[in-house]
């Protein structure tokens, strides 16, 4: 008997520690190196770009094929924080969900004015509609997902006490079954959260460059793109391959672009951070 | 009859005496011309040249750190930074100064904050520390530089005809340099090494540890705004009266006995006596200047002929402020060793290549210390003709290379004797190593009734020079 307690408890272990690898993403090996070198940017040491003005991409193409390149800018979000205040009940759901899909509004670029045709106007309420849509879906995935969490953590003490206590034979008999239960319902909502972060995630990213096709230039087997006077922050390189009217993810490399010197780059994401925060969420915090 | 032959005889001996008085007065002219040949400095102007002015380097790559460098062709910033070399170099210098360091060491400080300078020829050191300082320097040395790298963190290092070399012991002061390269970062078209752009060790040899990486330099962002200039010529031969051609004469070849001629072409020679000194102004307002070698054993230094042939230029007429030094050499002819000083010009910092590109613009040769020629093909300035309604930016350096690969290819098979081949297009990485360098220049070009500086990239890649219009592509001159 004492025998199949330690198993038991061992077995639960060893499937608690594997869930936080269930969530990582699966990058495609050998994917996009097969069709292109990527020379510019370096990609070797890190992720780091050194850019003053110019983002410079240049490819060089080893086999020809339908691919696709673009760049999306990744507006930060403090998000985490006022969705704890959430959590805590230290601010009002509804009113971070309409503060932030004004800013992502203004983020892609969609404004209003007072020459709006009523078809402009529809189009914007449309717009506006699905934005908090996506937001509202999130931040509820998110605080379940939460909520899901504090429970199991809380399970996942008992399982150390348990296992600092084995000859406990009384809560030995009702855990393995609660505990299955709450570690199902994290694993689903944590499931539920990532789908709804990737759609959610799409709202804070601006496309400076849109599926531009990786096609060398007459006896040049190089693609090469110059991204003049851009912006310092995170973006996201992705290379797509066509089939058959299909975009297959290759590659996707997060990048952060900025000048080489720390203490700028200190005060550049300083700058950033107060302008990505949602409108009246600053006053809020304060 | 008796009276008839008096007559002719009187007439015979007056032709006599005539014919005795004429010869004489010839060979009195002649004496008086050699005698001003041997003064070969009569003719020319005098004065103390800045010779520090007439100094530019090929190419100055300026690199900020890492894979971001940009070409400066702002004369300003040129200027700043042969001044700030001025400071640097203040040092006595030994042979014992220069250590000898690998190639990698040379590759590895390429890519630090600094700027690496091409010098316009192969430039013996005395010449460089002449130039820089603007006197004469005697420190005789074996090194002839093809380039210099300074760092801001005070090193420097030299590319010599030789090998690669550090200079050591050198504690001057790089904050004045430091501070021209934060200047020039404040605004600058971005360009990248060719080895960065295309990574052609990867395609060529990815396991040679000895592989010379290509550090010329192309551009990552459009260029546009070069505008195309109309020059005229300095003196126009058909248009100009007598009166001033020969007042050029007389400035060149002195006030003696001077006698014109005009050739089949329809140019303007002048000459003295029997040809001693010829100057000969040509239909595009070209002046040449030549003059019999006499017995001359002085010997210039480099910085006194440098001023010589500034003031020898600045004879016709004032030299163009933009005017440099370009190339240097001696050589052999009618037993004499002649040294020879090419300048050339620019505007708006890019310089301008002529028509007839056998050698610079502006040329002057030296017998011992006397000038036996002189060149000066200078065009002035017109106007300025904007091209943005024409083209909106100058080509790609890929959409230059794809425009005129047919011909590069050729071209480069032809100079490698490779005649059997499967693909043109396997050797682009090849051309692409073999590219020895890209600069924006000015190319002069002729016709009926402008002269006009077409801005070009002078595109060298082997044994051959391409001039490619950088607007639309169109290779304007290949040698």
């Amino acid at each position: 008997m004492e025998y199949l307690r330690k198993i038991i408890v061992m077995t639960l272990l060893v499937v608690m520690t594997s869930i936080p690898v269930y969530g990582s993403e699966v990058i495609p090996s050998n994917g996009v190196s097969q069709y292109i070198e990527i020379i510019n940017p370096s990609i070797e040491e890190d992720f780091n770009i050194e850019v003053r003005n110019n983002f410079f991409v240049s490819f060089n193409i080893k086999e020809k094929a339908d691919l696709y390149l673009t760049i999306n800018k990744v507006v930060p979000v403090m998000d985490t924080i006022f969705l704890d205040k959430i959590l805590s009940n230290e601010m009002e759901q509804e009113e971070f969900i309409s503060s932030l899909t004004l800013r992502v509004l203004e983020i892609k670029g969609y404004t209003t004015h007072e020459d709006m045709t009523n078809k402009e106007k529809s189009d914007y309420i449309l717009k506006k509609n699905e934005i908090k849509d996506t937001i509202k879906e999130y931040v509820e995935d998110y605080l379940n997902e939460q909520k899901a969490y504090k429970k199991y953590i809380s399970v996942q003490k008992e399982i150390e006490v348990l296992k600092n206590n084995m000859n406990s034979e009384d809560t030995l008999d009702v855990l393995p079954g609660a505990y299955e239960g709450i570690r199902l319902d994290y694993i689903e909502k944590r499931s539920l959260l990532k789908e709804s972060k990737k759609v959610y995630d799409e709202l804070f990213k601006v496309s400076i460059l849109k599926k531009d096709p990786i096609m060398s230039e007459g006896v040049m087997p190089y693609y090469e793109k110059t991204i003049e006077d851009i912006k310092y922050g995170s973006y996201e390189m992705v290379v797509e391959l066509k089939n058959e009217d299909k975009f297959i993810t290759l590659e996707s490399f997060d990048l952060d672009i900025g000048p080489q010197d720390e203490v700028a780059e200190d005060v550049l994401i300083e700058k950033e951070i107060k302008l990505i925060q949602p409108m009246n969420l600053n006053e809020l915090e304060e | 009859m008796k009276s008839k032959e008096s007559i002719k005889s009187l007439l015979l001996f007056s032709l006599l005496l005539s014919s005795l008085f004429l010869s004489s007065q010839i060979f009195t002219r002649i004496e008086s011309q050699s005698q001003s040949i041997n003064n070969d400095y009569v003719v020319w102007s005098e004065k103390d040249n800045n010779i520090e002015n007439y100094f530019s380097p090929q190419s100055y790559f300026i690199n900020f750190g890492g894979s971001l460098h940009t070409i400066e062709y702002n004369y300003s910033f040129r200027k700043d930074i042969r001044e700030s070399l001025k400071s640097i170099f203040n040092d006595d210098f030994s042979d014992e100064s220069f250590e000898s360091i690998a190639y990698s060491q040379w590759q590895e400080a390429i890519k630090k904050r600094g700027i690496r300078m091409a010098m316009s020829y192969e430039m013996p050191f005395n010449h460089f520390l002449t130039l820089i300082e603007g006197k004469n320097q005697d420190f005789q040395s074996g090194f002839k530089i093809r380039e210099i790298l300074v760092l801001t963190d005070g090193t420097i290092l030299f590319e010599m005809t030789d090998g690669f070399y550090k200079l050591k012991g050198l504690g001057n002061n790089f904050t004045f340099f430091a501070k021209v390269i934060d200047n020039i970062e404040l605004s600058y078209l971005e360009y990248r090494r060719v080895e960065d752009v295309y990574s052609l060790k990867s395609q060529l040899a990815p396991e040679a540890e000895d592989f010379r990486y290509n550090n010329y330099l192309i551009p990552i962002v459009k260029i546009s705004d070069i505008p195309v200039i109309e020059v005229v010529d300095e003196v126009d031969i058909n248009a100009t009266d007598d009166t001033r051609l020969l007042s050029y004469a007389n400035r060149m070849l002195g006030k003696s006995f001077i006698r014109k001629v005009v050739d089949h072409n329809g140019n303007v020679i002048y000459m003295t006596g029997y040809g001693e000194k010829a100057l000969k102004i040509d239909h595009n307002g070209f002046f040449e200047y030549t003059e019999k070698f006499n017995e001359n054993t002085n010997e210039l230094s480099f910085g006194e002929a440098l001023n010589k042939s500034i003031n020898a230029i600045g004879t016709i007429n004032d030299p163009p402020t933009n005017m440099y030094l370009s190339n240097y050499y001696s050589y052999e002819k009618k037993g004499k060793t002649i040294d020879r000083y090419e300048f050339n010009y620019s505007y708006g910092g890019y310089d301008i290549v002529l028509d007839r590109r056998e050698s610079s613009a502006f040329v002057v040769e030296f017998n011992g210390s006397q000038i036996v020629y002189l060149k000066r093909s200078y065009k002035s300035f017109v106007n300025s003709i904007g091209v943005s309604n024409i083209w909106e930016s100058a080509l790609s350096f890929n959409q230059v290379i794809n425009e005129n690969y047919d011909v590069i290819i050729n071209d480069y098979l032809a100079a490698e004797g490779i005649d059997d081949f499967t693909s043109m297009d396997d050797y682009v990485y090849e051309i692409l190593q073999n590219i020895e360098s890209i600069e924006l220049k000015y190319y002069l070009m002729n016709n009926d009734n402008f002269d006009h500086l077409i801005p070009v990239w002078q595109l060298k890649i082997g044994q051959m020079t391409y001039y490619i219009n950088i607007y639309d592509g169109e290779i304007i001159s290949k040698q």
